[in-house]
């Protein structure tokens, strides 16, 4: 039997809405995330994007948590 | 009397007036208590607004205002509040006679006891305003009819549940997810459990309260368009059911899925070339025999659907397939109720 968690149900819930937005920002800004590590970037970003009201807050949260990735990734090179 | 003096009373009675002006601005938003009053005033005049023993100046204030300005307020013990039921002489907004006629059409277009006026708090502001007015306007407002009037359809009260409709309002708010079984109009599926990102309420002319929402996830799933827009009848969420998850949602919402839309209109009601646009980006093209091809976006293929009808046989639509298709069962819906049509049964291969 396969069991979802409550937590990764709330989860899941959260990025069906907050997916095809963070896919808007990775086409504009050609970020070349690929579906899996887009999907890392928003989990990522979620506490702080829920205190987002506007689209512009929501952008700049996306953007700082990819220029945070971006970072490590180039630290761990 | 010395300058000083003079100064000083003509402070103290500014500050009186100021005061009593803060307590009927108070007693405009709602019932209050002692406390409240004394906050009210507190809040704006800090320390100089009741120095003292501030019951007993609060009570002073308020005999002040029944007997100078004739201002009705009432203390209701079971509440333990007071009540402004009459301005009195602070009556204070006057209008010009267009603007009365505005009050007028207003007040005829939105009833009290009527679907809309009762959850949009139409009714409220209204009676607020009239109360602002002085005794002879509120008088000539009593006898002047409405000539104009919005046609708007009554509606039922009583068919919004206020809990449903508060709770699916404070949903949009909170930017939050919301959940509620929803009474389908087919016999077989009673109860259908909806998940929805919710974005806003609005009543139809036809006196309805609609939530416009995008479904995430239906249980059982049935024919409802999963991620389009879609508009839910408040009425037929079930009582108790709507629940607001804490799934919270982006600022904007994601656009739902666009069709376009082409239809043509017949010359009968193309001919003066003074055809109604009721969508989005639309552009209408006139032909020579008299009829209309119009093109427009569309994200709710029922109301499209709605919208179309009352063109009769007068209007055929093109695109998408899909409205065709609900076209098509509409057709043959009404061939069996009026000319005794018989739909064919599917085909067994």
């Amino acid at each position: 039997m396969h069991i979802v968690s409550a937590q990764t149900t709330s989860t899941l819930r959260q990025l069906e809405n907050w997916l095809p937005f963070a896919q808007s920002e990775n086409n504009a800004q050609r970020w070349g995330y690929e579906p899996h590590a887009l999907e890392q970037l928003v989990v990522q970003a979620l506490p702080n994007l829920h205190h987002a009201h506007t689209l512009q807050q929501a952008r700049f949260v996306l953007w700082w948590h990819h220029w945070h990735t971006s970072v490590s990734l180039k630290k761990e090179e | 009397m010395t300058e000083q003096r003079k100064g000083g009373l003509k402070r103290s009675s500014w500050l009186t007036f100021r005061r009593r002006l803060i307590l009927v601005r108070r007693l405009l938003v709602g019932p209050a208590t002692s406390s409240e009053l004394i906050e009210a005033v507190t809040i704006e005049l800090r320390d100089q607004g009741y120095p003292g023993d501030a019951i007993s100046a609060l009570k002073h204030d308020l005999d002040s205002l029944k007997s100078e300005y004739n201002c009705q307020i009432r203390f209701q013990r079971r509440a333990n509040k007071y009540y402004l039921s009459d301005l009195g002489e602070l009556a204070l907004l006057d209008m010009p006679d267009e603007c009365m006629e505005a009050l007028a059409f207003l007040d005829a277009s939105f009833p009290p006891g009527t679907l809309v006026p009762e959850h949009a708090n139409v009714r409220s502001l209204l009676d607020r305003i009239l109360m602002l007015l002085p005794p002879y306007r509120q008088r000539e407002h009593r006898a002047h009819r409405g000539t104009i009037t919005l046609q708007m359809s009554p509606g039922v009260p009583g068919a919004v549940n206020p809990k449903v409709f508060g709770v699916v309002k404070r949903s949009i708010e909170r930017r939050q997810e919301l959940a509620f079984d929803y009474r389908s109009n087919s016999p077989d599926m009673a109860l259908v459990q909806h998940r929805v990102a919710p974005y806003a309420i609005f009543f139809s002319p036809e006196g309805h309260a609609y939530l416009d929402a995008t479904p995430m996830e239906v249980t059982p799933p049935d024919t409802t368009p999963i991620k389009h827009a879609v508009y839910y009848r408040l009425d037929r969420m079930v009582e108790g059911s709507p629940r607001i998850l804490s799934t919270m949602l982006p600022p904007e919402r994601v656009r739902p899925h666009v069709y376009k839309l082409r239809y043509t209109l017949a010359p009968e009601v193309a001919r003066r070339r003074d055809v109604a646009t009721f969508f989005p980006e639309t552009t209408i093209n006139y032909q020579d025999d008299g009829s209309a091809i119009v093109t427009a976006n569309v994200t709710n293929l029922w109301q499209a659907r709605q919208i179309l009808l009352r063109y009769g046989d007068a209007c055929v639509v093109e695109e998408p397939d899909e409205l065709v298709d609900m076209f098509h069962n509409t057709a043959e819906g009404l061939a069996e109720a009026y000319l005794g049509y018989q739909k064919p049964a599917p085909s067994r291969r």
